[in-house]
């Protein structure tokens, strides 16, 4: 089974965080600053699943959601984290779990141990 | 008689019910649609001759009108019975000592004038029942109109079978007429004073909704700007633990062989993040408390003399680029200025890290320095975004009026990323302003804009 998770977010600190707790864990991340590259390249090579922010320029990560949503259902896990206090947005979005900055590195760890290694 | 009563001669000091006409029967509240029936006055009433009244009982009765007549309400006085004739056309009442016509239509108008009361405007009277029956029982009804609304009315009932007022009646009738309507005017302009108030203050506590919602929305902004450097030391924090723990052994609890290269590799790949994120906090704090000061008028300025053009160039320098993007400047050698050094090249870095923080990832972001003489005034431009200068400079040259700044008084909203509002409060402070203009990439450009005098108004330490 594929273990490449695509980490999608606008500070590139808190993309190398993710990578060394993916790497760390087994997993082999593949970051992204643009939301739009992220997006081209999900939807050229589905991903065992997607980590990405939801403020971002250009392409939000709410719009991000949707499209990979429409390219692949409910097939691809989708985690979001964010550092805004509104969450209602969040509320209604068709995601997996939803991890709130700042967290704890083993929030990560739990995360991708109960979203990929039960499937 | 005079066709108008002096509102003067009317003093307004103890009322005194015994002076009020003896054939005023009562005042009755109206029921809006209820027809206006004539009302038969009991007899024992006609045998009492109608004595003057005197001012302050008239007053009185209006007063007690006013407090009971509303937008929907009409008030029939009886007075006596004598026949009035209305010129509703000119708002005057025609006091008319003969026998009125056996018939006569609603709102109907007569030709022969003589002494007549003018009531304020918007006031008329109005003949709505002229009909005589017997010497005994006419009556006259009238009703003090303000548009379609009946505000009042006043029943003319006949006493003693006469058709005629006495001098005396004709001068209380008409004051009584006069004052009814400037009481009712005086009580239409409580009402809509009233209203006024109410909509006033609705419209502030929609405004104060509004400033609500937008202090809201700024401080969710600066949660989620102060959230993000903290995950970022947190992790780093977590990450260095983990490297240290790793380099442990676990039975004795000391570095293994390999350890202490573990700890010094994983040190250098996470202090100095570390460390960056912590001045990110910390200027993110300053900004704050710089902000709050702004807002109090305590923002003190140490106003010297400054090339515009190096305040500019540090600010880029303080600026970490990511690899992708880069900043070109177009500025000449010089651009001299009397400002707060320090202030303005806080208030550019905060600019140029919101442009790239809202930016495409790649290109770059152009920085331009101008100076501008519009009028008599003598300023500096800084511009900052992608887009060239001059289109820039142009279309804010061009559509001044229709670019809010970003603080004062014409200020729309301020901005809620907090380097913005800081840096427009800092513009403003030296008597310039901060303009935000969109760009043809869903961007904007900004417009830092200074005068070269500096403020008029300073506090400078």
């Amino acid at each position: 089974m594929s273990r490449q998770i695509v980490v999608v977010d606008d500070e590139s600190d808190i993309l190398a965080i993710v990578s060394e707790v993916l790497l760390s864990d087994g997993y082999t991340p593949r970051t992204f600053v643009s939301s739009t590259q992220a997006l081209t390249y999900i939807l050229a090579t589905p991903p065992a699943l997607v980590i990405t922010d939801l403020l971002m320029p250009i392409l939000s990560g709410q719009e991000l959601v949707k499209r990979a949503r429409e390219r692949y259902g409910n097939m691809l896990p989708i985690v979001v984290m964010s550092a805004s206090v509104n969450l209602a947005s969040v509320a209604t979005l068709p995601i997996q779990a939803f991890l709130s900055k700042p967290f704890d590195l083993d929030e990560i760890s739990e995360l991708m141990q109960q979203l990929l290694e039960s499937r | 008689m005079t066709g108008q009563a002096s509102h003067s001669r009317f003093q307004h000091d103890t009322a005194d019910r015994d002076d009020l006409p003896r054939c005023l029967t009562a005042i009755q509240p109206y029921i809006p649609g209820q027809a206006l029936r004539h009302r038969k006055v009991p007899a024992r009433q006609r045998a009492t001759p109608m004595r003057p009244t005197s001012p302050t009982a008239v007053a009185d009765l209006c007063e007690q009108i006013s407090a009971v007549a509303s937008a929907d309400e009409a008030i029939r006085l009886v007075i006596s019975d004598v026949p009035l004739l209305i010129d509703a056309r000119q708002v005057w009442v025609h006091l008319h000592a003969s026998a009125m016509p056996e018939q006569q239509a609603p709102g109907a108008t007569h030709d022969q004038p003589n002494d007549a009361v003018q009531l304020p405007q918007p006031y008329r009277l109005w003949l709505i029942n002229g009909r005589k029956s017997t010497a005994h029982t006419a009556s006259v009804e009238l009703a003090i109109r303000s548009g379609h609304q009946t505000l009042g009315t006043l029943s003319v009932v006949p006493e003693g079978g006469r058709d005629a007022l006495t001098a005396d009646e004709l001068t209380t009738l008409r004051l009584i007429a006069l004052t009814l309507g400037q009481t009712l005017a005086a009580h239409r302009l409580r009402e809509a004073l009233s209203d006024h108030h109410l909509q006033s203050n609705a419209s502030d506590a929609g405004n104060q909704h509004a400033n609500v919602q937008h202090w809201n929305m700024f401080l969710a902004h600066v949660a989620h700007e102060v959230r993000t450097p903290l995950t970022c030391i947190k992790g780093h924090a977590q990450l260095l633990g983990r490297q240290v723990h790793a380099a442990r052994s676990e039975k004795t609890g000391r570095l293994t062989r390999d350890g202490a290269a573990i700890v010094l590799d994983a040190c250098e790949r996470h202090l100095g993040p570390l460390e960056y994120q912590v001045k990110r906090i910390e200027r993110l704090i300053h900004d704050m408390i710089d902000l709050a000061r702004t807002a109090q008028g305590r923002l003190d300025l140490r106003l010297e003399r400054h090339n515009l053009v190096t305040i500019v160039e540090q600010a880029i320098a303080a600026t970490d680029l990511p690899a992708s993007q880069s900043i070109m400047l177009d500025a000449p050698a010089e651009a001299w200025l009397r400002c707060d050094g320090a202030r303005i090249e806080q208030a550019l870095y905060d600019i140029v890290q919101h442009v790239l923080r809202v930016w495409s990832q790649e290109g770059a972001i152009h920085i331009a320095v101008r100076e501008l003489t519009q009028g008599e005034a003598h300023q500096t431009v800084t511009i900052i975004g992608d887009e060239a200068t001059e289109a820039t400079l142009a279309v804010w040259r061009c559509g001044a009026q229709s670019y809010p700044p970003l603080s004062g008084p014409e200020c729309v909203h301020s901005p809620l990323d907090l380097g913005l509002a800081l840096s427009a409060a800092i513009a403003q402070h030296h008597e310039g302003q901060l303009y935000q203009i969109a760009n043809r990439h869903g961007g904007s450009n900004f417009l830092f804009v200074l005068p070269l005098d500096g403020p008029t108004d300073t506090r400078a330490r």
